[in-house]
């Protein structure tokens, strides 16, 4: 049995055991945060498989990095569940991880080994974990700002809504200027220098700069909560674009960052 | 009474907001006018000694107005938050205009594009003038709190600083920032390094000697092509089989074993024969019996190179051949001996991700020969001076650190404890 004949089976069953801790939570809480534990562990068994089985980090293709999405989005949403006692963040975060997994069973990987020179680096791992890290946190950000936004202006649950779309979007930023400083480092090792305004670059620099402005318009104007959560939208479509959109631009050509296969 | 206090409260930032608006408009359109009349040409940063002179200046201005000028509203406003939100926004439209447009010589742009320094839009004036704003607002609003220091603001002094250091630097470096290629082949000696596109040479303060060049490749694997052996059909999803000796996998209804696998074979007869030459080209024996019919065939097929045609097995019945993807790097190194006048001669090794340092100088591994794959016998080098790197790397700390920071904090704040409020 080799990677591609067993992935549909262990991601089926991760998809299976959120589903069904997702279903058991509101009624039997310890049952279902168990399942959705195993889930998420299932999923890190997973990535922990594909890397010994490739001898490299998972961390190369679109797919791969959908893969850890999926694993770090719940965690995501669990750490700020724990931190600050709520639950409802987990009722976004799974399915949207769900929905990532499921992209990758129907678009399957071949699991190459291979792996570039110029991504042979010791920084190559902590800068994608950095951005996926962020990742996570910013689409908790964007799942908060659904939940805000059909909520009545003023109500408990908008505000709710808001202060955990802050947080995450705190943490998020944190990450996404992490994973952009050591971008930086690693791209005056390989490539000669630390900003090349290479396609990816941009498109990273214009995610943050959407952050960076979300972040000025909560000090400003605190109290516009549809409007923060509106922006949050727009920030979220920019990450997305920056992620997967930017392969289908002509100017993907002249981006040193697209390793699809 | 309350209307009317919310009102006096909204108006002045509602102005904020129009003049803020005013001015990155404007800047935009005079930097537009500007890039028109100089017929596109790039911004280009003053060189050494003049940017560091400026730096010093404009952080001493800064630091002037932080501590002494807050009680004048334009500076209030130039460093204030609805200014800040004005900037981004206007340096977000610029970025985007960077992420669309691809680089180019122009040639294929209207010619309005091409006059607003859009064919390159990074180093064009417009872009640049949205840039030199969001500095403006960025270390104005450093500055500012500077007046009234407290430990709690250490992250944004931090974060702040570091962003305004590792930007300005970067814009003002960029005159005194120098990439070369050094194009060396094995056993010969070369100090002259010049542009990517061959339009200026110059020559280094020391000599490289191409000792040894050496490539690793991964082992390579089976892909399928058409009948025509045009094109690749393989598709991602399907197995990616490493052509290893004794490897089964099963691919489109065939099992495939490889019986003989060589890294480096020549023809010979019916076959390939194993050879050490760098000429050679790896080469594979093939068993595939297809599973439905049972028919089996055998075959050789190598990726060739320009000295050995490439061969691909028919597979009879099916649209395809099996056929060997060119082997992918997975490791190039050039050991290369420095040559200075007054000092011994000295052998060092330049990796991708572990360049050399030599007298102010960054040699990296750039590229070979990669039409002979492991018969390059010559070696692409980047030479890189780049004197503000301490500087930008200073700012790349701070910067880090001050995301470090703001992370802990918000991991440690408590609920309903917001990190919106304004200190």
């Amino acid at each position: 049995m080799n990677l591609i004949q067993t992935f549909p089976f262990t991601a089926g069953f991760a998809l299976a055991a959120w589903a069904l801790g997702l279903a058991t939570l509101p009624r039997k809480r310890l049952l279902g945060t168990a399942l959705l534990a195993i889930g998420t562990l299932t999923l890190g068994g997973i990535l922990a498989t594909i890397w010994i089985s490739l001898d490299r980090p998972p961390l190369r293709t679109l797919g791969e990095t959908r893969l850890w999405y999926a694993f770090l989005l719940p965690i995501a949403a669990g750490v700020v569940c724990i931190r600050w006692k709520m639950t409802w963040p987990i009722y976004y975060a799974i399915p949207l991880a769900g929905l990532f997994l499921g992209i990758n069973l129907a678009h399957p990987e071949s699991w190459d080994r291979t792996l570039m020179p110029a991504l042979r680096s010791i920084l190559f791992v902590p800068h994608v974990l950095a951005y996926l890290l962020a990742y996570a946190f910013l689409s908790a950000a964007f799942a908060a700002s659904i939940r805000g936004w059909r909520a009545p202006a003023g109500s408990d649950r908008c505000e709710q809504a808001l202060e955990f779309a802050d947080r995450s979007v705190q943490i998020g930023f944190a990450f996404l200027t992490l994973g952009l400083c050591i971008g930086a480092v690693w791209a005056k090792g390989a490539w000669g220098h630390y900003w090349a305004w290479d396609p990816k670059e941009t498109w990273a620099l214009l995610t943050w700069l959407g952050y960076l402005g979300y972040l000025h318009f909560r000090l400003q104007h605190p109290n516009q909560a549809k409007e923060a959560f509106l922006f949050l939208g727009a920030a979220w479509i920019v990450l997305l674009l920056c992620w997967f959109g930017l392969n289908l631009m002509p100017i993907a050509e002249q981006s040193v960052h697209t390793y699809t296969r | 009474m309350v209307k009317k206090q919310l009102q006096e409260k909204t108006h002045p930032v509602r102005s904020d907001y129009l003049i803020a608006a005013a001015i990155c408009v404007s800047t935009s359109l005079f930097a537009c006018g500007l890039s028109i009349y100089q017929d596109g040409a790039p911004l280009v940063a003053p060189p050494w000694p003049t940017n560091a002179i400026l730096l010093v200046l404009v952080s001493a201005w800064l630091f002037f107005i932080g501590l002494k000028g807050q009680r004048f509203a334009p500076t209030r406003l130039l460093g204030g938050l609805p200014f800040a939100l004005c900037v981004i926004a206007h340096f977000f439209l610029w970025v985007l205009v960077a992420g669309i447009l691809p680089a180019s010589d122009g040639s294929q742009l209207p010619e309005i594009v091409r006059l607003l320094g859009l064919s390159h839009p990074i180093t064009s004036i417009p872009f640049n003038a949205a840039l030199i704003l969001f500095l403006l607002n960025l270390g104005l609003a450093t500055a500012g709190r500077l007046t009234k220091l407290k430990k709690a603001r250490l992250k944004f002094y931090v974060s702040h600083g570091g962003m305004w250091l590792l930007i300005a630097a970067g814009l003002l470096s960029s005159s005194d920032l120098e990439r070369w290629e050094l194009i060396v082949s094995e056993g010969n000696a070369t100090a002259q390094v010049s542009r990517g596109d061959g339009s200026e040479t110059r020559y280094l303060p020391f000599g490289v000697l191409l000792s040894d060049f050496s490539i690793e490749f991964f082992t390579t694997q089976l892909t399928l092509v058409d009948i025509e052996e045009k094109v690749i059909i393989w598709q991602k999803g399907e197995p990616l089989i490493d052509l290893e000796t004794g490897n089964t996998s099963s691919i489109r209804g065939w099992e495939v074993e490889v019986l003989r696998s060589f890294p480096g074979a020549l023809p010979q007869g019916d076959g390939y024969q194993a050879s050490d030459s760098p000429y050679a080209p790896p080469a594979v024996k093939l068993r595939a019996t297809h599973l439905a019919s049972g028919k089996t065939l055998e075959g050789w097929t190598t990726c060739g190179n320009d000295q050995v045609p490439t061969q691909t097995i028919l597979a009879e019945g099916s649209d395809f051949r099996f056929a060997m993807a060119l082997p992918r790097p997975k490791r190039f190194a050039s050991e290369i001996t420095i040559l200075k006048s007054g000092d011994e001669p000295y052998s060092v090794t330049v990796e991708v991700n572990k360049p050399i340092k030599i007298d102010g100088w960054e040699l990296n591994q750039l590229s070979y020969d990669e039409t002979a794959g492991k018969a390059s016998r010559w070696s692409v080098l980047e030479a890189v001076r780049d004197p503000w790197i301490p500087i930008v790397y200073t700012g790349i700390a701070l910067l880090a650190f001050g995301a470090i920071l703001h992370l802990l904090d918000r991991v440690i704040a408590k609920r309903g404890e917001h990190g919106g409020s304004k200190k």
